[in-house]
């Protein structure tokens, strides 16, 4: 017997692109072999090795191959080159319900899943109420599944796919979409799975859930692994590899006043104070968001930002932060309004204040003017990425103002220094912890 | 040589046999496929079951109103027309179901080729499943007839099994061609159904086959369906002997064997592809 649940060297995904399916067909049939297809390489030379009873964790950014790596190791998809050895009987959840059929309500889909694990009708009727009542979604659960949402999905193919009693259970990625308790309810279950000894590859984008589950954790970056270890090393490494390079969903320009432009910083910093540029410079600046909204009522605009930390190689944690908002009115304004917003990557409202709300009367404005604002606070967050708000208006008496521009998520602020935060959660709220006599 | 070609024909064997296997390793998964098709196709329905009878009674009944009360057909010798057509379009419904089935049935099951580890083979075997089912009620209804008519049975009867097995394997190697291909192009799909009109006007099932020129006759020898309703009406009408037409019996088995060899071979190349297409 193998202590290796899963063995795989130098497993090489070669995926063949064609330009219609018809040429993939005459490939196939070519009798001198002709080649119809460009390549693409989703998996190079991935050397593995999953010991029987671990936990492995995946990281990686979106098309680094890690579904592709599990869909292989599952069996659904074959390599083409190398070698891999599975050793014990799979489970796999691969994305949203591996293998379920839309026409067969989700009692059915579960009997399908488990007849083609081998189990018998009698075992199948056995496990039937506990699975059905892991997955709780009430009649939904005879209806056909196509009906069903997608987190009824996830806790059906969730309930089955570690109902059958797998040797190896695979998991990529599908709990994010399940409610907070039914993911807690998960966890629970892998931890049990865990007790049991039983070996677990699992997809994760949130560091937590890998630190808290993985004995073992990797890092797959551009087809390749990058990086493995201890979980928490290897979370902080993703951390870095994520920030420094570009989150996936944005373009360039979102790494922050980075290290290697001090001299652009100051550069840049000259260049933002100079009051005769009336262009919008907003792209130009280091944290600018290529995905922003902007809502343009004319009248005034934000043409430029400048975040600007104490320290100025980086904006980390607990840093004291200046913002410098460069304003354009193309009217007078009596009464004109600042003001901006902090929210978390998932769009919680961190912090939100406008000089009509702290009460700071700003001077009046005429049409041409340019004028700069700063704000200087502390932001005692934790690390991970926000978006700034900023937006310009005017107190005309009326309910609320009027908005003249405002430009959502203008600023993206990634802070790292993963390893300084002594706390959980979104803001550190420095409490004084001492030993009552 | 003569090695190799042994040697080739082991792998096929081998082949075979893994096939039989899988086919066995899944009884319990096919058979649940199967009875989701029945239940479908039936339980759906408010007619229910009442349809499986109903929808060949009426077909019969139209090419019976059509041929033999329009045109006065009668089959070879002045058999009655209802009998003569009803025993040849019972096996052509069952082919023309799997074929139309089957080619789409890859397609319509994605989630069984990109999400898990199943045997795609087997599912045209799934629909010669359902479709013996719907062959067993058109049977059914068939024998009412022909007692009716006051037809009685031999031992030539027995022959049914034969000329089933006839059938089931010409579909099976036909449906995995169809299957895999069209995939890739779906016109195929289109034209099947063409192709289907074609071969059921060119096989004597609603005519005669005495309408052709006794010279010419043996052209129809070269056409596998003409085996088989000549089977079935062998073995349900006339009580002969399969033995009778030897030509047609030897070409069909050259031709069945080709298609089904051919059919799980493009099956086989071309399944690897499959997760990547749909």
């Amino acid at each position: 017997m193998s202590k290796y649940a899963i063995l795989a060297s130098k497993l090489t995904k070669k995926f063949r692109l064609f330009s219609n399916r018809g040429d993939r067909f005459k490939e196939v049939f070519h009798p001198f072999a002709k080649r119809y297809h460009k390549e693409f390489i989703a998996l190079d030379s991935i050397d593995l090795k999953v010991l029987k009873g671990q936990t492995l964790g995946i990281l990686g950014k979106n098309g680094s191959g890690k579904s592709t790596l599990l869909q292989i190791i599952s069996g659904v998809l074959g390599y083409s080159s190398g070698a891999l050895e599975v050793n014990g009987r799979i489970s796999a959840l691969l994305e949203l319900g591996s293998g379920f059929n839309p026409e067969y309500t989700g009692r059915e889909n579960v009997v399908f899943q488990a007849q083609m694990t081998g189990m018998s009708n009698e075992e199948i009727a056995l496990k039937m109420p506990e699975i059905e009542a892991f997955a709780d979604i009430g009649d939904f659960f005879d209806q056909p599944v196509k009906i069903y949402s997608t987190g009824m999905f996830v806790r059906v193919a969730f309930s089955i796919a570690t109902s059958v009693d797998p040797d190896i259970l695979i998991v990529d990625e599908a709990l994010a979409v399940g409610d907070a308790s039914f993911q807690e309810k998960c966890f629970r279950r892998l931890r049990r799975f865990k007790d049991l000894g039983k070996t677990i590859v699992f997809v994760s984008h949130s560091p937590d859930s890998i630190t808290a589950l993985c004995d073992y954790a990797l890092i797959l970056h551009e087809h390749k692994i990058y990086a493995e270890g201890e979980p928490r090393d290897i979370v902080d490494k993703y951390l870095k590899l994520i920030l420094s390079g570009n989150l996936d969903y944005q373009n360039a320009h979102n790494s922050i006043i980075s290290n290697d432009s001090i001299d652009a910083l100051h550069h840049r910093e000259n260049d933002f104070f100079d009051l005769k540029n009336a262009t919008d410079k907003c792209r130009t600046r280091g944290g600018y968001n290529p995905n922003e909204m902007v809502i343009s009522n004319g009248g005034a605009e934000v043409i430029d930002f400048y975040l600007k930390s104490h320290k100025d190689e980086s904006v980390s944690v607990d840093h004291e932060i200046e913002l410098y908002i460069k304003v354009r009115y193309s009217k007078n304004i009596d009464n004109p309004v600042i003001g901006f917003e902090i929210k978390s990557l998932n769009g919680i409202k961190i912090f939100a204040t406008n000089t009509f709300l702290s009460n700071d009367k700003l001077n009046k404005a005429k049409a041409g003017d340019i004028k700069i604002y700063s704000y200087i606070f502390k932001a005692p967050l934790n690390y991970g990425d926000y978006f700034f708000d900023i937006g310009v208006a005017e107190n005309d008496g009326t309910e609320g103002g009027k908005l003249y521009q405002l430009r959502k998520s203008l600023i993206h602020l990634a802070l790292d220094s993963y390893k300084h935060c002594r706390f959980n959660g979104l803001i550190n709220l420095s409490p004084i912890v001492s030993e009552c006599e | 040589m003569i090695n190799h070609l042994s040697c080739k024909f082991k792998t096929l064997n081998l082949t075979f046999y893994y096939f039989i296997l899988t086919l066995f390793k899944n009884r319990i998964a096919i058979i649940s496929l199967a009875k989701h098709n029945f239940r479908i196709r039936y339980l759906g329905t408010i007619g229910g079951l009442l349809w499986g009878v109903l929808l060949p009674i009426a077909t019969v009944f139209t090419y019976w109103a059509v041929f033999s009360l329009g045109f006065k057909a009668t089959g070879p010798n002045g058999m009655p027309f209802d009998i003569y057509f009803i025993v040849a379009y019972l096996p052509w419904s069952f082919l023309t179901e799997v074929l139309s089935a089957s080619s789409i049935v890859v397609i319509n099951n994605p989630h069984l080729v990109k999400k898990m580890v199943f045997p795609t083979e087997v599912l045209p075997v799934v629909e010669i499943i359902s479709a013996t089912f719907n062959h067993l009620i058109l049977f059914s209804i068939t024998i009412a007839l022909l007692v009716f008519h006051g037809t009685t049975f031999g031992l030539g009867f027995f022959q049914i099994f034969y000329s089933y097995l006839c059938l089931v394997t010409l579909a099976l190697g036909l449906s995995w061609l169809l299957a895999a291909a069209n995939i890739f192009y779906r016109d195929i799909g289109q034209i099947l159904s063409v192709v289907l009109n074609f071969w059921f006007w060119a096989t004597p099932i609603a005519w005669s086959i005495e309408i052709v020129p006794i010279r010419y006759q043996w052209v129809m020898d070269l056409n596998p369906a003409f085996h088989i309703i000549n089977g079935y009406r062998d073995a349900l009408l006339y009580d002969t002997s399969l033995w009778t037409n030897m030509l047609s019996l030897i070409f069909f088995w050259i031709f069945t064997t080709v298609i089904f060899i051919l059919g799980g071979y493009v099956f086989r190349k071309l399944k690897p592809e499959f997760a990547d297409v749909l």
